[in-house]
């Protein structure tokens, strides 16, 4: 008897000053609950600007990160209050149906073609349809995110613009269903090419000290572009959006001061976003 | 290779240079899992004696279900749940999505099917005569119930064990219902998956050796526990 | 005329009880009496433990009724914690003697005094409280269990205990244990004792009267007058025993003093006023407390209750009528001491 109790005992304390431990943390300021993607929260980006936003507005943001896909469907199901992605097409789409109002342009950042140095496509240069469209005639190995993440949808986006219709249904292609990381090492693997933004790669390259397997070898085309915009979740759809909160944040990001915040914000010493609000 | 043993040197450095946001990870860990084992034995402890001991029609089926539900993957509780606790379900108004009530809740009910078969089990391996001995001495029926599940004890408390394990190394439903959020929902297991996806290989394997070190005390407690039974 | 005997116990009607196909067992009528040591003997599987099981309410018959009387100005408790059952196939749960002991009175709440309550039922189980009260389990012999079960059960100081088998497959020491714990339960707490056994020899040195079984009936009193003694030589060259407040028994020397002495009730005479000058040489005066026919025959069991014993005689219907017996009647027993017979 006696030793039950005293597991019983020890599991309770343990439980209850866990509790405390979590307690301690407890909230300052009115919570928002916001829906992103894992390449804005990978980049460390919220995490430097949190207790900004919470001494400049008193806001104490919350935010999930998962694929843009689950982002747009949790702002649907009224699970949060705001989205921050980067999926300009389904944005539009979303906007139209009434799940989300007052859009408003945050930054923006780019996407770059990356493969092996030895480059057996001979991609290097070339613009983003022309390198994809030379990719599909050398039949090269291509790996894509396949996650309906917005680097997934920039990239079937693009693919449409090479006049490659189906990809997905080539031996040489591969959709790994996984983060970008895990996409550029089995790019890699392949020695292949893959699609990145450029955040994910300049951390892919700092664990290799910066001389990593996979270069840049297309960059600055304008259909590159990767812009974040944040959306309001619509009160009319979902009546218990905290939409005077997130008015204030969305007013609060496209200030001249969180605009500058973003544009200096840097990672492993390199700039990530431009910021673009109007 | 080189990343496992540089990824476990600076793991060590991590959790002894008391890094708050591992310890923050770890406290929710241990705080949803040991909730979530807590309600677990209370509903299924009881249940689990009930299936066990009594005859009635369709027990051998409700088992065979149970024990079904034992290799249940979490990914589909998570979605399950989701579908109840998101804020156009049923269970919205309850504000669970993205709490640790919401986790814990999840959580039990992955690991129940797991705590009644076992205590079922337990029990049906009990002597047929302590049942008929403990009304003989006077046991009430709520009396019989718990002395029982004390004369398994040792069973009852591996059955326990073994939830614990599933409740606190599973990722799908924190993830789902969690949503992961740092310093609130993030657990040990969802931000291995979160780290390691950034490439912080050495922050995963530091998180990873924190699981291993509760898995194990946990699992070393139950032999002693064994040992000082007998 | 309906008289309401409180000292009845046990009240059995129309009971049956049916299992695995096609056994049954069938007791229209069964009636004990609190203080009363009854036996239940008969061959392996006649029903002897189903029945006792009955008793100690762990099963539901399928018809009929149990009824365990209440005693006057006593407190209701619940039936389960009025009387236990020592099950041949008994079971000590998994934790030190002392707790086994223990287990009945925790349960009941009942906590005050334990270390010695427990120590003092160990004592009338046999079994040094020194020794034994420490040792777990599996650290006993089968007779020193079988001894823990009973303790756990004298502690609870039940109104009746049910006891199934209590010396079947122990050893010799044991079993005499066990039938003075028996013994001292019945002369010192009065404890209503129901007893199965195979074993009709052992039975009846424990019990009052045993009744047999067969195929799930009652087929029959068991007629013996158990006499124990201890006998003395008194006059004339016979040995006596004494009962309290009613005078002597005369018999025969017996081989030692405490020797089993068996009266036929066969020979025991009934008579309803006090005889003088005769020849025999036992009259002792009693009440008539039950009366009950013997199945297919024309004869009534009598039990008459002088002092602290109770005899079994048997009157013919007829006798029975003219002499007007009835329960709570004064009567007087005649019967000679070479009716006696030594075990």
């Amino acid at each position: 008897m006696k030793s039950l109790r005293v597991c019983i005992t020890a599991a309770i304390v343990i439980t209850a000053v866990s509790f405390t431990v979590i307690s301690c943390k407890r909230e300052q300021g009115q919570v928002l609950n916001m829906a992103t993607t894992t390449s804005t929260d990978n980049t460390g980006l919220l995490d430097y600007l949190k207790p900004i936003i919470l001494s400049d507005t008193g806001i104490n943001l919350h935010w999930v990160a998962v694929g843009t896909g689950r982002a747009l469907e949790l702002g649907k199901n009224c699970d949060v209050d705001i989205l921050l992605v980067h999926a300009p097409a389904a944005e539009k789409k979303y906007i139209e149906a009434g799940y989300g109002i007052d859009r408003r342009k945050v930054m923006f950042n780019d996407f770059i073609i990356i493969g092996p140095k030895t480059d057996p496509a001979g991609i290097k240069g070339k613009s983003a349809s022309g390198a994809l469209s030379t990719i599909a005639l050398k039949k090269a190995f291509f790996a894509s995110r396949g996650d309906d993440s917005g680097t997934h949808k920039k990239e079937l986006f693009l693919w449409k613009e090479a006049g490659i219709s189906s990809p997905d249904k080539q031996p040489w292609y591969i959709q790994t269903g996984q983060g970008m990381i895990n996409t550029i090492n089995i790019a890699n693997e392949r020695n292949g090419y893959t699609l990145t933004d450029r955040a994910t790669y300049i951390k892919y390259a700092s664990t290799l000290n910066n001389n990593p397997p996979l270069i840049i070898l297309v960059e600055s085309d304008s259909t590159l572009k990767n812009q974040y915009s944040i959306i309001t979740v619509n009160n009319v759809k979902c009546p218990k959006t905290n939409t005077a909160l997130a008015k204030k944040f969305t007013d609060w990001i496209v200030s001249p001061k969180a605009q500058k915040l973003l544009g200096d914000y840097k990672l492993l010493g390199k700039q990530l976003y431009i910021p673009n609000a109007e | 290779m080189g990343y496992l043993l540089e990824g476990v040197q600076q793991g060590i450095g991590l959790l002894f240079s008391g890094n708050i946001e591992t310890w923050s990870a770890i406290a929710v860990s241990l705080q949803a899992s040991l909730l979530s084992i807590t309600a677990a034995l209370i509903i299924g402890a009881p249940a689990g004696f009930v299936l066990g001991y009594y005859e009635f029609p369709g027990r051998r089926q409700i088992r065979a279900v149970f024990d079904t539900l034992l290799a249940l993957p979490t990914v589909v509780v998570g979605l399950v749940v989701y579908g109840f606790v998101s804020s156009r379900g049923p269970l919205g108004h309850m504000e669970l999505l993205f709490t640790v009530s919401g986790i814990v809740v999840a959580q039990t009910i992955l690991i129940l099917p797991i705590v009644i078969s076992l205590t079922a089990s337990a029990i049906e391996s009990l002597d047929m005569r302590l049942g008929n001995t403990l009304i003989t001495l006077g046991a009430s029926r709520r009396q019989i119930v718990l002395t029982s599940l004390y004369e398994a004890k040792i069973a009852v408390l591996t059955a326990a064990v073994t939830a614990y394990g599933r409740a606190i190394s599973e990722v799908g439903v924190s993830m789902m219902i969690g949503g992961n959020i740092k310093w609130h929902t993030r657990t040990i297991t969802t931000a291995i998956a979160l780290e390691s996806g950034k490439g912080n290989f050495a922050m995963g394997i530091a998180l990873g050796l924190v699981l291993l070190t509760i898995a194990f005390t946990v699992n070393a407690s139950l032999i002693i526990l064994k040992k000082m039974s007998k | 005329m309906k008289v309401e005997n409180t000292s009845h116990h046990f009240l059995v009607r129309d009971l049956e009880y049916a299992y695995s196909g096609n056994f049954r067992l069938q007791v229209p009528h069964l009636v004990i009496d609190r203080g009363q040591s009854l036996g239940i003997s008969g061959p392996n599987g006649c029903g002897k433990s189903t029945l006792l099981r009955l008793l100690a309410f762990l099963e539901t018959p399928q018809a009929g009724s149990i009824e365990l009387v209440q005693a006057a100005g006593g407190d209701t408790k619940r039936l389960h914690h009025r009387i236990t059952l020592l099950l041949q196939d008994h079971y000590l749960l998994k934790r030190s003697v002392f707790e086994n002991v223990a287990y009945g009175l925790r349960v009941r709440g009942d906590r005050e005094n334990l270390r010695d309550r427990v120590f003092r039922a160990l004592q009338d189980s046999g079994l040094d409280p020194e020794r034994f009260a420490g040792r777990k389990w599996h650290e006993l012999s089968g007779g020193e269990a079988r001894r823990v079960s009973l303790a756990a059960r004298l502690i609870l100081k039940p109104e009746a205990l049910l006891l199934d088998e209590p010396v079947a497959n122990i050893d010799r020491e044991s079993a005499l244990l066990i039938k003075d714990v028996i013994n001292t339960l019945k002369e010192r707490d009065n404890m209503t004792m129901i007893i199965s056994s195979h074993d009709q020899t052992w039975l009846a040195g424990v019990t009052d009267s045993i009744i047999q079984m067969r195929d799930g009936k009652i087929t029959g009193l068991l007629y013996e007058n158990s006499l124990q003694g201890p006998w003395h030589p008194d006059i004339d060259g016979l040995w006596a025993m004494d009962i309290q407040d009613a005078g002597k028994i005369y018999a025969s020397k017996p081989p030692a003093p405490y020797s089993r002495g068996i009266l036929d009730p066969a020979n025991i005479i009934i008579a309803t006023r006090e005889q003088a000058d005769l020849s025999a040489q036992n009259l002792l005066r009693g009440t008539v407390e039950s009366m009950e026919q013997i199945h297919y025959t024309d004869s009534i069991s009598v039990k008459v209750k002088t002092g602290t014993t109770h005899f079994a005689c048997t009157v013919t219907h007829h006798a029975a009528e003219n002499l007007h017996i009835f329960p709570g009647k004064t009567v007087w027993l005649i019967f000679k001491a070479s009716s006696i017979i030594w075990e």
